[in-house]
Formats: structure tokens, sequence, C-alpha cells
């Protein structure tokens, strides 16, 4: 079923919508959530919560890519999640490291505070359209999809020690970018 | 933490950068791809030996026209390629990395101008520039005609200042030194071992 009629299907208040969603996109949404949380039980949960926040925001959203719509949902979902974890100590390590590999990019800088969020993502899209297409995808598999590293040497074949230096080389030519726009001072 | 925002605006990234990184158009089954080893510059020596240096005097896009590679139709994601900008090694193309011990006097020092191309088929698209000063050496028993060693002053993309790597000529005959020759990979023989 197409997206465009699948979304339709929202906006019509068919509940079918949820179950067909589900079925078409299930696996990849807790692929991401699975990822975040390391845990199958947590991670459906997620999913639930995600198609019950995509039933309640579809309307008025009319998203013309339903995959990625529910995905950036339930990584919301999932970080929420992660953290409330973390709170109470159930948390795997794996989570923390690209988390810490952020943190050290941005380092003794700050993050312009009135930047809004949005300008930022658009900002950090910008910039991953100057950098070469692998050096992107191993990017957005780290830092948007959480993929471990051996994940993506997998993927891509690559080795660890390239993927690693590709993620270093990235995040310190956005850390200079950010820089020469205002966002990080 | 301080790159919560950093992350946050991650997320939200344009959909279709989010969509590239799952449709698989870099997994190493999709097509035939040379994989680069990390510390080595691999040359494509049938692309080198009919492009040479003209490769970074054509501008951003390097398009073949009418010249004939003869390995026929191959994808390749991304080379990294390289060439001595000026002088008597300026047509020669990278061979493998050998070893210290196999050289001779140093012949003279060289600027090199390397960066990766984007390939398919028989099209080149220059993705980066990036030029160094590199030192050539005489390979023992080797004639200078025939090929020559470089090593890296400066640390490129996708070479080290620790190895040395041989350029070869490519007017030359190269039995001497068939060893140091890359194969051909455009055939989809598979990835170049590390």
């Amino acid at each position: 079923m197409s997206d465009e009629i699948l979304v339709q299907q929202f906006w019509d208040r068919n509940e079918e919508a949820i179950t067909e969603s589900k079925r078409q996109y299930g696996s990849y949404c807790l692929y991401i959530a699975e990822n975040i949380l390391h845990n199958r039980e947590d991670s459906e949960e997620c999913l639930n919560d995600a198609l019950l926040a995509a039933w309640e925001s579809i309307p008025p959203q009319r998203p013309t890519n339903l995959k990625i719509y529910l995905g950036k949902l339930i990584r919301e979902t999932a970080i929420s999640r992660w953290r409330k974890n973390r709170a109470s100590k159930r948390i795997a390590p794996e989570s923390v490291v690209s988390l810490d590999e952020l943190e050290e990019m941005v380092g003794k800088n700050r993050v312009e505070e009135t930047v809004e969020e949005e300008e930022l993502s658009r900002a950090i899209s910008a910039f991953l359209r100057t950098v070469k297409e692998s050096e992107r995808n191993i990017f957005v598999r780290r830092y948007w999809y959480y993929d471990p590293i051996e994940s993506i040497c997998a993927r891509y074949g690559f080795t660890k020690g390239k993927v690693s230096m590709t993620l270093k080389r990235t995040r310190d030519k956005l850390a200079e970018y950010l820089k020469k726009k205002g966002y990080l001072l | 933490m301080k790159s919560d925002k950093i992350r946050r605006a991650i997320g939200g990234i344009d959909d279709e950068l989010i969509e590239a990184a799952d449709s698989g158009k870099n997994k190493k089954e999709s097509r035939a791809w040379i994989r680069w080893a990390a510390p080595a510059a691999v040359f494509v020596f049938a692309l080198a030996a009919v492009f040479g240096t003209d490769l970074f005097k054509k501008g951003p896009s390097v398009t073949p026209g009418s010249s004939e590679i003869a390995t026929g139709e191959f994808i390749v994601a991304e080379k990294f390629i390289y060439s001595v900008d000026a002088g008597r090694f300026a047509a020669y193309v990278g061979g493998k990395v050998i070893a210290e011990t196999q050289l001779g006097n140093k012949l003279e020092d060289v600027t090199v101008t390397g960066g990766w191309f984007s390939v398919q088929g028989t099209h080149l698209t220059r993705l980066s520039e990036e030029h160094v000063k590199a030192e050539i050496f005489e390979i023992k028993g080797i004639s200078a005609d025939v090929a020559v060693a470089v090593k890296f002053l400066k640390k490129m993309d996708a070479a080290t200042t620790d190895h040395f790597y041989v350029i070869l000529n490519p007017q030359a005959d190269l039995t001497p030194v068939q060893a140091y020759v890359i194969p051909d990979e455009t055939q989809g023989e598979g990835p170049v071992p590390e």
C-alpha cells in the first residue's frame, strides 16, 4: 500500500491505517528503537506509542514519507524511554557511546541558545549535503539510527578503523561548519 | 548535556538523508566496488593510464569522452586518485606499497595532487582535491623510466606519510615491477584485500 493511501486512511480515521503501518514499517521502527534501548519489550512499547502518536498527529500532518515519519516518532519515543531507564539505572552501555562522541564534538564550545532546533536541523542537513555520500550515510547511520560501529562496518564493508576515522572527520567538519555559522560558540 | 540540542537537531534532519542512509546505495553487495585500506592510496591502473595527469586540470567533472576502457561497464562508488603535478613522473600511475629497504637514492622533491572521485562506468566526477609535497626515490634494480617510489610529506585523505608508494610509467614494460601493479578491479573481481 502506498504511503499516500495509508496517510489518507489516517485522515479518514480508518484504524486499518495503524495495522497496516505496523505491518509495513514495524520492523524498521523496531530496529531504530532496539538500537537505542537494546530491549525488545521496551522497543515494542515504543512502537505502540509511536503509532499512537502518528494517529494523533495525522491529521493535521500529511507526511509524504510515512516510513521516516514513523521512524522519527519512534526515535524520539525511544530516546525518552532511554532517559527514563537511565534515571533508574537500566541502561545498556552501547547507548551512551554515540552520545559521548557528539559531546566530544561540541567539546569546550557551547551551542547558541537562541537558535531554534529546527534551524539547527536545517543547518546540519545542509552540512551533510556538502560531504561525500559515504561520509554522510555513515554519519546518519551512527547518529540518527544509532547503529553500532560493527553494524556500519558490516553494512558498507568498511573496517572499524575506517568507520571510526570517517565519523571523527565528519564530526570535526560539522563542528567547524556550525562554528562558522554561529551555532557553536 | 551540551550536545543534547545537537542530538535533537540531528533527529530532525531531512527525510531524504535518513532514507538514503537506509536505502543501501553503498552496501557492499549491491555493486562491484573497491574497498580502500585506510593507510594505502589505491590506484585504478587502467583509469589512471588513460587519464593521467589531466585528471586534475579538467575542472570539477572529468568525463572520459571517447577514451576506451577495455574493462567494460563497472560501477565503483568512490576512488582516491593522485598524481605528481609536473615533471618527469607526472604521467606515472600508482601502484602498491614498497618496503623502504628496496629503495635507493632520493631523486627529487615534487608536489602531488590527490582527491576523491566518484566513478560510474567510465565517468569520473571529482569530489575533493588536496595538494601535498612529496619525495621521489629510485627503486633498487629498477630504472626510474619504469617505476619509482613516492613518499608523501603530509598525509592525504587516503595516503599516509609512513609508507612508500610505487608509481609506474604506463608507457614502459612493467614486467620487472609486476608485483607492484594494482590489478584492474573494475572487472568486479571483488574488494582489494587490506
